[in-house]
């Protein structure tokens, strides 16, 4: 274990006196109050949503955001104008900014712009919560991000109440000077804003699986590290805290189980902010992605009004797996879920909720071990645990795999599949993993490696996926090979060095990001560059984004053309290595 | 042997270093000493880690190097002189050691292979990677190098260019010795190719064995004795190390031992300049890396550059050349000076010391300039690369941003008014994402680094009370006697 001079350096501000700090910029802000809260007569987000799980009306939710704010304000006027003609309305949106509005203005404009909007102006600001009477949330790139402060104060004056998203503290953001430390300083200060207006209706928003959370195979994990949140927002700094999950996983019994869970840690006097659509069982195949999208729906539903937890269902656009869903394509899903909510009730009694509860019982009690563990071992290792942003960067320093494997619920193991930590309740995403690997392996069975001994495969990723690289080393390791890892977001150059120093005998890359055949072209012609004869195989989503069209085009065959062997999955790896060379 | 500067009053070493810092032989004095190219330079140290006496005198360029060991040894105080128990001896004389590094890629082996070279303390005078031909040979050749790290190939990966390389270079003579750091497969048969053809030859570690490591420690200790054994004969060295009952090694490697002394008390990565007449070398150990990819090489924990061409003598014309021409414009405005003219008669002239105000600025412009690049090129830098299939942000080379403390060493330190903020003020405009901001600059007035690295090799809680000492009076002076 660490200690804490590993850990930590010694020369650390004080994490409440930064709470302090912010809490006096906190008073001298405003408040403004949304055109949705003046709709509906209340003075805060957090006031309206009591007021619905009183009255037991499910709320929904939905996340929309285009190139920039101009077109976003024209998508939303267009979903509340629609859903006001079929008899409905939309409680709130969220909106998923650029990730330069996590970096402090002057830092913006030479950094590189991703997907989102971005909100330049003080109109755009006033815009925010005035455009529509939609309700906003603002998690990306707020509370997290080096620019935590000035974007709490910015989303508080225009009218946003719930104001996110802590769990993002781990991201890194290019561009920024800084070092962690600065990051987290900034957080802990915006968090004592929002302490500085709980009163008010301010709410800090978390959501489980853009953090650590979604790098935990346990769901005990998940509970734990929920705990851990609140502790440090509420008890240390004394703002309300939402804890919102959902995207990732996909069996409704789990997701109603670990939401439960994650509910029965929540204050009464706070509503939780969303339950997020599942997103991971989503495919090409929409028809098909209708069918998960009803059944998520429903038990988020249920879920909610077995809570009484004043969260908005957010259905996900079927369309979400291919792109960016647009307007009417985000109308399609409140439609659909407006309509299971009306239907819900009768639903409600039909269920055996003793046996979820027998379920969150068990989360809970790992969530408490995990809790318990964490804070016993930051403490033996000196971190003051009383204090913020110690804790924050001694966290963040250790990041989730350690964290997991040294303060779990659950026990150590050997077992290359699971990263040393068998879990209690192991995630969908775990789970997902070792069926699909089983799959390989089964497979595989059977299958000699053609070429045999002496082989050397190197296997990379064009992008930052690492499920495939892990899938792919696995299918390996079942066939008797240690592949040379070149790990994630390797360019051509890169890896055909790295052929040239491990002598591959094989190549094996997995690419997702819409560029496989220019790739491909690059990297035989650096291969050829080093007199390299090698085989390469391609696996992953073989696509290519082309100029003029939505949807980029399928280059399988383009791939065999350049003598590049394409594998649609890890199990036909055993056949194709030793097929020959390019 | 007794060591006399005017034949009436004898002194001698009595022991060896190993007997009294190892094994635990009494002592009161000992004695280190470093045999630069300008100065010989002593540091008397006792068992408390205090300095007791420095002296220095210049290195004979044509005489041995002993004339200028005893004339620095007449000048430290009698009763000094005649309690020396042993001594360590650190060698930059003529050059330096000259390295020539040959790898199999550029970006991977063969930098391993230069940044290890630098680590063990050498000059890298020529660089090869790939299958070497006959050309690359004598390219390698001409460049007169001591020795040559052959790396090449991850473990169990590439055999074929180590081996070719060895039997490409086997046929070379005028290369006293080779280190072999290659694949570690074939690197006992390369090692024995090159020594069938009767080249000395060691086999250690490989630098670069898996994926996304670097290894550098064995092969600087195999360095060291390829030095010892035949470039401090080369150099003329043997007299002196018989009579100082001493070992040698290039004097890079100490002072990067005595940087990773100071560092091993520091939170925070640690840095040290040595800016000299002909070149200019930083030190650094520690500092993140964001590396999370197997086709990166990382940086060593320690880790040495050297800017060969800049120096504030022989080395202050290249400075001056790479002053952006506004900048030089308004400078020698300022001075009302022609600065290529003075960094020509520096050049001219290594052992030039300022005797007006006016040539002191003019070597605190080229000293300022040398630190300001040197530490641009070392520290690391952010890189945007706009690839086809995505742009890429990669941090290149150490985050030294939070570096703690930057220790200044070299003569012309020495002559300045205010160093520190010449420094500071050097670092302010560096052209590296990931430089330090905002370290604590100390000036090394004593030259106490090499000494440090030199004692810690053999005893490192003197290494630590030497540098206590330091921390407690950076600038203290002790019975200093200089030409």
């Amino acid at each position: 274990m660490n200690s804490k001079r590993d850990l930590l350096p010694r020369d650390m501000p004080s994490g409440m006196e930064l709470v302090e700090q912010g809490r006096k910029a906190g008073d001298a802000i405003d408040m403004r109050v949304s055109l949705f809260c003046q709709h509906h007569g209340v003075s805060s987000e957090l006031e309206y949503k009591k007021m619905m799980a009183a009255e037991g009306r499910t709320m929904t939710s939905m996340t929309i955001g285009f190139q920039d704010w101009p077109a976003t304000v024209r998508g939303l006027e267009r979903v509340y104008n629609e859903c006001e003609r079929r008899g409905f309305y939309v409680d709130r949106y969220i909106l998923p900014l650029d990730r330069r509005m996590g970096l402090p203005i002057e830092y913006q404009a030479s950094a590189l712009k991703e997907t989102g909007p971005m909100l330049n102006s003080d109109a755009d600001w006033n815009a925010v919560a005035q455009a529509v009477p939609i309700q906003p949330h603002l998690g990306d790139m707020m509370i997290g991000s080096p620019a935590s402060l000035d974007n709490t104060r910015l989303a508080l004056q225009a009218g946003v109440n719930y104001i996110g998203n802590l769990s993002q503290f781990a991201w890194k953001y290019p561009g920024w000077p800084g070092d962690d430390i600065d990051q987290m300083i900034e957080v802990v200060k915006s968090l004592g804003m929002m302490a500085s207006k709980a009163e008010a209706g301010a709410v800090v928003h978390s959501y489980m699986d853009d953090g650590f959370p979604a790098l935990f195979s346990d769901y005990c994990s998940y509970i734990g590290w929920a705990r851990f949140e609140r502790y440090i927002v509420e008890s240390l700094i004394g703002a309300h805290l939402s804890t919102s999950y959902g995207g990732l996983t996909h069996d409704s019994m789990t997701k109603t189980t670990v939401t439960l869970a994650l509910e029965s840690l929540r204050p009464k006097e706070v509503a939780t902010a969303f339950y997020y659509g599942n997103t991971t069982r989503y495919t090409r195949l929409i028809d098909k992605n209708y069918g998960v999208l009803g059944v998520d729906v429903l038990f988020m539903i249920l879920a909610d009004a077995r809570a009484r937890a004043g969260a908005a269902v957010m259905p996900v656009p079927v369309t979400e797996a291919l792109r960016t869903p647009t307007a009417d394509e985000i109308i399609e899903a409140q439609t659909i879920a407006r309509q299971i909510a009306d239907d819900a009730d009768r639903v409600f009694a039909s269920v055996d909720w003793g046996v979820l509860e027998r379920g969150c019982d068990r989360l809970l009690k790992g969530g408490a071990q995990f809790f318990e563990r964490l804070m016993n071992g930051l403490d033996d290792v000196g971190v003051d645990v009383t204090d913020p942003l110690q804790l924050l960067v001694a966290v963040r320093r250790l990041g989730a795999r350690v964290i997991e494997r040294s303060y779990g619920a659950g026990k150590s193991t050997n077992d290359p599949a699971f990263n040393g930590y068998q879990p209690v309740v192991p995630t969908d995403t775990l789970q997902d993993y070792l069926t699909e690997r089983t799959l390989v392996r089964e497979g595989l069975q059977g299958t000699t490696f053609g070429s045999g001994t002496g082989d050397r495969v190197v296997v990379g990723s064009t992008d930052v996926h690492e499920v495939g690289v892990r899938l792919v080393v696995d299918a390996l390791e079942a066939l008797g090979i240690e592949p040379t890892l070149a790990s994630v977001g390797v360019d051509p150059d890169e890896l055909a060095d790295l052929a040239l120093e491990a002598d591959a005998t094989a190549l094996l890359v997995s690419t997702h990001n819409g560029m496989a055949l220019s790739y491909a072209q690059q990297l035989i012609s650096e291969l050829s560059q080093r007199r390299l004869r090698v085989q390469i195989i391609f696996g992953g989503l073989l696509n290519q984004d082309v100029e003029g069209q939505d949807m980029p085009a399928d280059v399988s065959d383009d791939l065999r053309q350049l003598g590049i062997h394409v594998c649609d999955s890890p199990v036909q790896l055993g056949p194709l290595l030793g097929r020959g060379r390019t | 042997m007794q060591l006399s500067s005017d034949g009436k009053r004898p002194y001698a070493v009595t022991s060896t270093a190993k007997e009294c810092l190892v094994d635990g032989a009494p002592w009161k004095f000992g004695l280190l000493v470093d045999l630069g190219s300008t100065f010989t330079k002593l540091t008397v140290v006792d068992e408390a880690g205090q300095l007791i006496a420095r002296s220095q005198s210049p290195t004979t360029v044509d005489g041995e190097a002993i004339d200028g060991l005893i004339k620095a040894l007449g000048r430290l105080p009698g009763t000094v002189r005649t309690s020396l128990a042993w001594a360590m001896c650190s060698s930059s004389a003529a050059g330096g050691l000259r390295i020539a590094s040959v790898g199999l890629t550029s970006r991977l082996s063969g930098e391993a292979a230069r940044l290890a070279s630098l680590g063990a303390g050498g000059k890298l005078v020529r660089a090869q990677d790939g299958y070497l031909d006959a050309g690359a040979a004598r390219l390698l050749l001409d460049a007169s190098p001591h020795l040559i790290v052959m790396t090449g190939g991850l473990d169990g990966g590439n055999n074929s260019a180590l081996l070719h390389n060895a039997e490409v270079l086997s046929g070379l003579s005028g290369v006293p010795a080779f280190v072999v750091a290659g694949n570690q497969a074939v690197a006992d048969r390369a090692t024995g190719t090159l020594r069938s053809r009767g080249h000395d030859a060691l086999t250690v570690a490989n630098v670069y064995p898996t994926p996304g490591t670097i290894e550098i420690g064995p092969l600087r200790e195999a360095v060291r004795e390829l030095f010892l054994r035949h470039i401090t004969h080369a150099k003329g060295l043997d007299t002196v190390l018989e009579v100082l009952k001493a070992e040698c090694e290039p004097t890079p490697l100490s002072v990067s031992r005595g940087l990773e002394t100071v560092a091993s008390q520091e939170d925070r990565p640690v840095m040290l300049v040595d800016v000299g007449g002909a070149t200019t070398d930083i030190h650094s150990v520690g500092g993140d890396q964001h590396r999370t990819r197997g086709v990166d090489l990382p940086q060593p924990m320690v880790l040495r550059t050297v800017e060969g061409d800049l120096g504030v003598r022989a080395g202050a014309v290249n400075v001056i050349k790479s002053v952006p021409s506004r900048l030089r414009v308004a400078h020698e405005a300022e001075l009302k000076i022609d600065l290529m003219d003075q960094a020509e008669k520096r050049g001219l002239n290594p052992r030039f010391v300022p005797a007006t105000r006016l040539q002191e600025r003019v070597d605190e412009f080229i000293a300022r300039t040398a630190v300001n690049l040197g530490i641009e090129r070392h520290a690391g830098k952010i890189i945007i690369n706009h690839r086809p299939w995505g742009t890429r942000h990669r941090a290149q080379g150490k985050d030294l941003r939070k570096c703690s403390l930057l220790i200044a060493t070299g003569g012309v330190f020495c002559h300045m008014h205010k160093p520190e903020s010449m420094i500071r003020n050097a670092l302010s405009d560096v052209d590296a994402e990931l430089s330090p901001t905002d370290p604590r600059i100390v000036v090394d007035h004593a030259y106490l680094f090499y000494a440090v690295g030199l004692v810690a090799r053999l005893n490192r809680r003197l290494g630590m009370r030497m540098i206590n000492k330091w921390r407690a009076t950076p600038a203290a002076s002790v019975n200093e006697v200089t030409y």
